[in-house]
């Protein structure tokens, strides 16, 4: 429904957004997930024809932003929920948008209800509102218009755990009913349950996409075992022979191996182990890796995304590692 | 909606009209606090300034008051107060940055600012309107009250051309200030400097180079408003002298603003 066409921002000589390439198939929430600075924002803002692409183009359901007649009744946009006259109450707010949409008042009430600020909360000023009650406010107010898509921008940022909890429902029936959901945040945690797909972006560019188990899968590159053994020492001499990155940890040792390679290591050197299990791959790690500050072109085994317009997954590779395993193992942070 | 049309269908639904974005402009225009004061205090001037001649002239022996009497100060102020009201229409939605929703839910941006335009205009005529109006209830209760000294000499043209013609120019003025700068402050002291100060910064360049001086009337927007309070240009040159000062001081401005605005990001 929204396909992002190698488009490319750029501040002089920045490329705030760089190629990216993405599509937000209906009935589908898509989480766009990358750290502060990546890209997201200024990729949602394109979107909505509010900042100017340098090249490629995005298009919702195959129009342009700006081709789209009353755009507020066909995509909700929720950019900077404090983006507001702060001197208006969120009631007011509401019903600007109402009006401007050609909605019947009733909406507004509807939409507070919905987002649970009361009346009391509704006729106050918007300057007075915490965090969080402006969040619900956008929210509201990309709703207004019942639209077919939704372009959210951290929309978790400043919402309380209830207030988490009760938008991934939200969302997520939103997505059920048939709607587009694109939403971004920097916090995996805030995604990963409600998300059917994921886009990974780091410094402007994509660094993988897909749903949780192609991604986990493609990343088996990244698999990581956790072994104990009578002498440690020269079990990780042997492993860093053999080329593998070992680190220790606790009492035994994390290795970037597959559990079988650790396993013929300690035979090869005769070494008896006491604990062989896989450390697995979290989400998180692989969040971390893909997108930190020295992310390695080379270290994302992630294979690189599909051309746009076709489905966005990752092919599975013969030796996946589990993908129930724990999102964190221990001491996975780097 | 199935999952198999990855297009919208839009063909139902109509783009919004455009007096619908002037009713929501005309809205924003009082519903926040300062846009109410100020739309307040334009209206109680208005009033006010009458009412204080009124009595002034009922306490006063011997001294007589027409019709036009009541509005001559009232214009004056009318012409740089009415303006401030476009410059707040304009400017705060870039100070507040409401923009950015404004145009995400009309993305043809040049609509907005158009309407903004309109109420603007509106709101100039409907501060005219009430201008006349209290002059007459004054002229009324003056004529009521001292009937031998009070006049109804209504001047048509001022009334109907020259009043109503003044006070939009002025009003469009601050509009073009006001997308030119998209800053509140700034847009009102630029405003106020350009109506106020630049005849007399003009005059002083001109007595320092005497050849500046035949340009002065083309330049001069301040000069060419008021001027038009007395009716409409006579002669060629005295239409090129308005229209050449308006594309000046108005064009110009309005053209570079609406450049930026339609061009720039929206933060
Ligand atoms: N107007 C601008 N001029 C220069 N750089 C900008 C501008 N807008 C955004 N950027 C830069 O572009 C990058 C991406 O920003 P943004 O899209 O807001 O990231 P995110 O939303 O993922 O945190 C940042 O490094 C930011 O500083
Ligand atoms: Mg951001």
């Amino acid at each position: 429904m929204i396909t992002v066409d190698h488009l490319t921002k750029a501040y002089g000589s920045f490329r705030a957004v760089d190629d990216v390439s993405f599509v937000c198939r209906q009935g589908r929430v898509t989480g766009f997930l990358g750290p502060n600075g990546a890209g997201k924002t200024t990729t949602m803002r394109v979107m909505a024809g509010l900042t100017g692409a340098t090249s490629g183009r995005v298009t919702i359901g195959g129009l342009d932003y700006s081709a789209i007649p009353n755009p507020g009744r066909h995509v909700g946009v929720l950019l900077d929920a404090s983006a507001q006259h702060g001197g208006r109450t969120g009631r007011e707010i509401l019903t600007l948008g109402a009006l401007a949409m050609g909605l019947p008042s009733a909406r507004v009430d509807e939409m507070l209800a919905l987002v649970g600020l009361s009346d009391v909360e509704a006729s106050r000023r918007m300057r007075n509102y915490s965090l969080g009650m402006k969040q619900r406010l956008g929210i509201a107010h990309a709703l207004l218009g019942d639209p077919e898509v939704l372009i959210l921008d951290e929309p978790a940022n400043g919402l309380d755990p209830a207030g988490i909890r009760w938008m991934r429902g939200l969302l997520k029936s939103y997505a059920d009913r048939g709607g587009t959901v694109l939403l971004s945040s920097h916090l995996l945690n805030e995604v990963e349950l409600i998300a059917d797909e994921m886009i990974l972006i780091g410094h402007g560019r994509i660094v993988a996409q897909g749903d949780k188990k192609s991604l986990l899968a493609g990343a088996q590159g990244a698999a990581t075992s956790l072994v104990m053994s009578l002498d440690n020492t020269a079990l990780a001499t042997e492993l860093a022979q053999r080329g593998h990155l070992v680190d220790p940890l606790g009492d035994g040792l994390k290795v970037n191996a597959p559990t079988e390679e650790v396993g013929r290591a300690a035979l090869a050197a005769g070494i008896v182990l006491t604990d062989l299990r896989t450390g697995g791959v979290g989400l998180e790690d692989l969040f971390l890796e893909l997108t930190s500050g020295t992310a390695r072109d080379g270290a994302g085994a992630v294979p690189p995304p599909p051309p746009p317009g076709h489905g966005v997954h990752v092919p599975p590779t013969p030796n996946m590692p589990p993908v129930d395993s724990p999102l964190t193992p221990p001491g996975g942070h780097r | 909606m199935t999952a198999a049309a990855p297009t919208l269908d839009v063909s139902g639904t109509q783009p919004i009209p455009f007096w619908r974005l002037v009713l929501v402009e005309f809205r924003k225009s009082y519903d926040t606090r300062a846009g109410f004061w100020l739309l307040f205090t334009i209206g109680l001037l208005i009033s006010l300034l009458q009412v204080v001649f009124l009595i002034s002239f009922l306490v006063q022996d011997f001294v007589y008051a027409t019709f036009t009497d009541f509005t001559g100060n009232v214009w004056l102020v009318s012409l740089v107060l009415v303006p401030m009201l476009p410059i707040l229409l304009v400017t705060t939605e870039w100070s507040q940055r409401s923009a950015v929703v404004t145009f995400a839910i009309e993305p043809k941006r040049v609509r907005v600012i158009l309407a903004k335009l309109a109420v603007a205009v509106l709101l100039a005529l409907a501060a005219v309107v009430l201008m006349f109006v209290v002059a007459a209830v004054c002229t009324a209760f003056a004529d009521l009250v001292k009937p031998d000294f009070t006049e109804w000499r209504v001047e048509t043209e001022f009334l109907f051309l020259g009043a109503p013609l003044t006070v939009l120019t002025t009003t469009v003025f601050g509009f073009a200030v006001a997308c030119l700068l998209l800053n509140t402050p700034a847009a009102i002291v630029l405003f106020l400097l350009s109506w106020y100060a630049s005849v007399g910064v003009f005059a002083a360049i001109a007595a320092l180079i005497p050849a500046f001086a035949d340009l002065l009337p083309w330049i001069t927007l301040q000069v060419n408003v008021l001027l038009l309070a007395d009716g409409l240009p006579s002669g060629g040159e005295e239409w090129g002298n308005l229209l050449v000062s308006l594309v000046l001081w108005i064009g110009l401005p309005i053209g570079v603003g609406l450049w930026r605005i339609l061009n720039a990001e929206v933060k």
